[in-house]
């Protein structure tokens, strides 16, 4: 996987986080494992970016969290949406394809 | 929305369990990835090391998580305060002297805002002041010219509504339920209601069938709050009552609302009547507006408007001014340019005659205030010089420099919102004292100057400026400089920031040079002023003004056979060494003075002040008869024109000063025409020690045309004032035809005429003290912190030998050559601003070398003595100590 560093705007990481635990609940460092598999490796957060946002999406509803034993027997913070938070994502992701669409469209013409 | 505000509750209220639960998370994420790299078969130092790169720093982290959270910013907020308050709590002293130097700084600016807000702000307490509007029209020589009220008619149909005429602001003698008042009378036209927009809060309004425009007004008045609330103790049944104004008896048929009390801000009037109701002017004449009042009609601007009123205006006067007049009056009268002006502050001479003397003061005041800024900034400075460590650290544990930033600004906030605090009744203290060099006259004057909701908020803003203006030198020092200079050694920033405490010291201390050079400039001045050689006896001498009772039935004949007995009787008085009278003087300020020439010459552009007097009046003002005689009663209407002039006089009429048995002639009124000079006299004041020079003509009491009032004053020279008032009074009820309106001493009313220099010379003195205060708090404080920077370098000094006394002589000179540059800079800079001060000065030039040099002297000697304390605490350093604590 290549490591590109490409700029996140904090809009998209948001899309991203709420689309990765879309899935089920996962803690932080998952989430951000999640992202960088499903991007295909475009997008790797780095925890200074990735555990504000995800306080900040806390703190907006969109997510809920608790301490649960972990893959390693260990105690970590698992994340997971909220019913808002859901409802949220598929609001962003209709946006999202609607952009691509535009581009696509003005980029090929 | 909801989460947001559990959210924000939780993060405030809550916030210990959200931060261990924080230290939690990033710990447990901290060992997975340890994990992880255990189980990659890292070694453990190795897996720790991978897992913190991963991490990324973990007080960085926490910091960026902490400031991502809901309720951030009131976080850091109260957090600030704390820091703020425990900062203050540990160093009481200077938090002090910061919120004090604040105070009178801002204190003082709140003053001035509160005056110049009174006099040039302050709107009349009528409906929509600002839709008020006036035509004063002024002559082709740009004085002020009177309308006839007929125009009133013809300007119905134009640009504004409601129009009406207004003269406001006249003395007459008024008896209010059998008290006599002095108040103002002004004269209206029934519209004036409403383009005032006042409606009464008893009876009605004048009517238009009660004032019209042409033939006398009814004898009808409406009367002010205050004279209800006054002289009618606010009776409900005070309609109906009647007045006496001037001698006529009119009825009250409405009371205006509080606070509205016309056009005159400064005294405010009492009594609204129609035109020609109580005072029929001379010759059959109306009495004429002195401004005609309207409102815009809706849809018009002030520009159409005055375009359109200056085209009709001939016409107008042509139809207004009436044909009966003589033509030279008629011509007067039509020579008059319109000039339209909102109203909304009303009319007010005390404005005129402040505004600029108080304009000047606030850009002291504004200076000082800075100077206080500097000061603080300065010390502020310093300790940030003793905090740079702990700076150093915060930055390093990865704290944003606008954290740091934002501390120091509420720090500083927090001082100066407290020094506005204790500003404000500061300021009313101040104004009240103030306010009390303006001098009352006839009616006492009814401007409100307490602060006001514009005054508080401008108060405000100023403390919150004056707040950020402190910080921002400490701020932008701090924020630029770089983390790893400040955790090593602390003696390069300090280098650094004494340089530029250094600097705003020296600044502070050359603007306190300039500040003290003008108040010691003016004081000086006005002390001349009051002990200029007036060419009077003012001591023992007692002032009454007599003014007419309104039903007195004052009969012209009267003054020829009631004011010598009277004087007589009043000479007879135990304790009276003489008595006089005067029609003018005393008299301050605006002496009116006309032509005088000698007849047959030229007129040569001579002015000169001219007074009625009784025989009496230079014995006992201490006058010096110099040749010729003084008036007598014998000098009549009936016998030929005579006048005294003082020594001034006679040699500008004529170079040798002989004038004796000359016939002059002065003024236009056709009686002054041939006048006899019988009497040379010394030169005397007027009343404004700035004119003991000036020319005066003296005419006897009595012969004066038989038309004009006669309001005198008594001038009485008496070792016992209080008896003697008591006896005139007396004298004065028997005769039953006049009252003592005032009796006090000359030297009071001689005291009152240079008001304006006794208030800016206060001022400036009050100012000028407090920029030397701030300038030695200022000394103070630095050579204080170099002392406790370099415990360590005393320490040395003394160990190596130096003795005690060389130490603390270095402080004292430290602070010596600190002043000294100031006053070097402060002295050149004094110079050019003392020129704003030339027309100020009285008896000494503004460039007055002694006054000069003794504030520089003060300065240096000041300088000196505000490194004592410190060199006191320098010179007991035991070195031993000293060395081993740093």
């Amino acid at each position: 996987m290549s490591r590109t560093r490409t700029t996140l705007l904090q809009g998209t990481l948001d899309v991203l986080i709420l689309k990765a635990l879309a899935t089920g609940e996962r803690h932080g460092l998952g989430v951000s494992r999640r992202i960088a598999e499903v991007t295909g490796g475009t997008f790797v957060v780095q925890p200074g970016s990735l555990f504000p946002a995800l306080h900040r999406l806390e703190d907006a509803g969109w997510l809920t969290s608790a301490w649960q034993p972990s893959e390693n027997n260990r105690r970590a913070k698992y994340y997971a949406l909220t019913r808002v938070g859901r409802k949220r994502l598929g609001e962003e992701t209709a946006e999202w394809q609607r952009v691509a669409m535009a581009m696509a469209r003005a980029l090929s013409s | 929305m909801k989460s947001r505000v559990s959210s924000l509750w939780r993060n405030l209220v809550h916030r210990r369990r959200v931060e261990r639960d924080m230290d939690k998370e990033v710990d447990a994420v901290f060992d997975l990835l340890i994990d992880e790299q255990l189980q990659a078969g890292k070694t453990v130092e190795e897996a720790r090391r991978a897992a913190t790169l991963a991490l990324g720093g973990m007080h960085g982290l926490k910091e960026r998580v902490r400031e991502a959270r809901t309720g951030m910013t009131v976080d850091a907020l109260l957090q600030d305060l704390r820091y703020a308050w425990r900062h203050v709590r540990r160093s009481p002293g200077f938090a002090l002297a910061a919120i004090l130097t604040l105070a009178l700084g801002i204190g003082a600016n709140t003053a001035m805002f509160s005056m110049l807000n009174a006099l040039t702000v302050q709107r009349l307490a009528i409906e929509d002041p600002d839709g008020l509007i006036a035509i004063r029209p002024t002559n082709s020589r740009g004085l002020p010219r009177s309308t006839p009220v007929a125009a009133v008619d013809e300007l119905r149909e134009g640009p504004l509504e409601h129009v009406c005429g207004y003269l406001g602001g006249t003395v007459l003698p008024v008896l209010a339920n059998d008290v006599p008042v002095q108040t103002l009378t002004t004269f209206v036209t029934a519209q004036c209601f409403n383009a005032f927009g006042v409606t009464p809060i008893l009876g009605r309004a004048i009517s238009e069938a009660e004032a019209p425009i042409y033939g006398a007004g009814a004898h009808v008045a409406m009367i002010s709050h205050r004279l209800w609330t006054g002289a009618f103790a606010g009776d409900p049944a005070v309609l109906g009552k009647s007045l006496l104004v001037n001698n006529v008896s009119v009825t009250i048929v409405g009371v205006l609302p509080r606070g509205f009390v016309g056009l005159e801000v400064d005294y405010g009037v009492d009594v609204f009547t129609p035109f020609d109701a109580v005072l029929a002017a001379a010759g059959g004449r109306r009495q004429l507006a002195a401004a005609i009042l309207g409102r815009l009609r809706p849809g018009v601007t002030l520009e159409q408007a005055a375009t359109e009123l200056r085209t009709r205006w001939p016409a107008v006067l042509e139809v207004a001014v009436p044909a009966t007049l003589p033509p030279a009056e008629r011509a007067n009268l039509r020579d008059s340019i319109p000039r339209l002006e909102r109203l909304g502050t009303g009319l007010s001479t005390n404005r005129e005659r402040y505004a600029r003397p108080l304009t000047l003061i606030l850009g002291l005041t504004s200076l000082l205030l800075l100077l206080a800024c500097v000061n603080l900034g300065g010390l502020l400075l310093a300790r940030l010089a003793a905090r740079s460590g702990e700076l150093a650290v915060r930055l390093a544990l990865g704290g944003t420099r606008w954290r740091i930033a934002q501390q120091m600004l509420i720090e500083s906030l927090v001082l100066s919102l407290a020094g506005a605090a204790l500003a404000i009744p500061l300021a009313y203290a101040l104004v009240r004292t103030l306010a009390s060099f303006i001098p009352p006259a006839n009616v006492p004057h009814t401007m409100s100057l307490t602060p006001d909701v514009r005054v508080l908020a401008a108060t405000g803003l100023v403390a919150v400026a004056a707040g950020v203006a402190i910080s921002a030198i400490p701020i932008w020092v701090a924020i630029h400089r770089r983390a790893s200079a400040q955790v090593t050694g602390d003696r390069t920033i300090a280098g650094t920031t004494s340089r530029w405490g250094r600097a705003l010291l020296v600044a502070q201390v050359a603007l306190s040079v300039v500040m003290l050079v003008g108040a010691a400039l003016l004081t000086r001045s006005l002390y001349l002023l009051q002990h200029a050689d007036l060419g009077i006896r003012t001591a023992g001498i007692l002032n009454v003004k007599v003014f007419k009772l309104p039903n007195g039935q004052y009969n012209l004949a009267h003054r020829e056979t009631y004011y010598p007995p009277m004087l007589e009787k009043i000479a007879a008085l135990p304790g009276v060494h003489a008595a006089a009278l005067a029609m003018s003087f005393p008299r301050g300020v605006s002496v009116s003075t006309m032509a005088i020439a000698l007849v047959g010459a030229e007129p040569s552009g001579l002015m000169a002040a001219t007074d009625r007097v009784s025989p009496s009046f230079f014995d006992t003002m201490g006058i010096p008869l110099i040749a010729g005689r003084g008036p007598t009663w014998a000098d009549t209407p009936q016998t030929r024109a005579v006048a005294i002039v003082s020594e001034s006089l006679a040699r500008a009429l004529s170079p040798d000063g002989d004038v004796l048995e000359r016939h002059i002639r002065y003024g236009s009124l056709p009686g002054d025409q041939d006048i006899t000079i019988v009497g040379i006299v010394g030169n005397a004041t007027r009343g404004d020690p700035r004119d003991a020079r000036a020319p005066v003509l003296y005419r006897p009491a009595l012969q004066l045309i038989p038309e004009s009032a006669f309001n005198p004053n008594l001038l009485i020279a008496t070792d016992d004032p209080p008896t003697v008032a008591t006896g005139v009074r007396q004298i004065l009820r028997e005769g039953g035809h006049e009252y003592a309106q005032e009796i006090v001493s000359l030297d009071d009313v001689l005291a009152r005429a240079p008001a304006s220099e006794r208030m800016s010379a206060s001022v400036a003195a009050a100012a000028g003290g407090l920029a030397v205060l701030l300038a030695l708090i200022g000394v103070h404080g630095a050579l204080a912190y170099s002392v406790l920077r370099r415990r360590r370098e005393i320490g040395v000094r003394l160990a190596i030998g130096a003795t005690p006394a060389a130490v603390a002589f270095g402080i004292v000179r430290e602070g010596f050559m600190l002043t000294a540059l100031g006053a070097a800079i402060g002295l050149p800079v004094a110079f050019l601003a003392a020129r704003s001060l030339r027309a100020l000065m009285f008896g000494i030039s503004e460039v007055d070398l002694l006054t000069f040099a003794v504030v520089v002297m003060f300065f240096l000697v000041l300088g000196a003595g505000a490194g004592l304390g410190p060199a006191w605490r320098a010179a007991v350093v035991d070195p031993v100590t000293a060395l081993r604590a740093e």
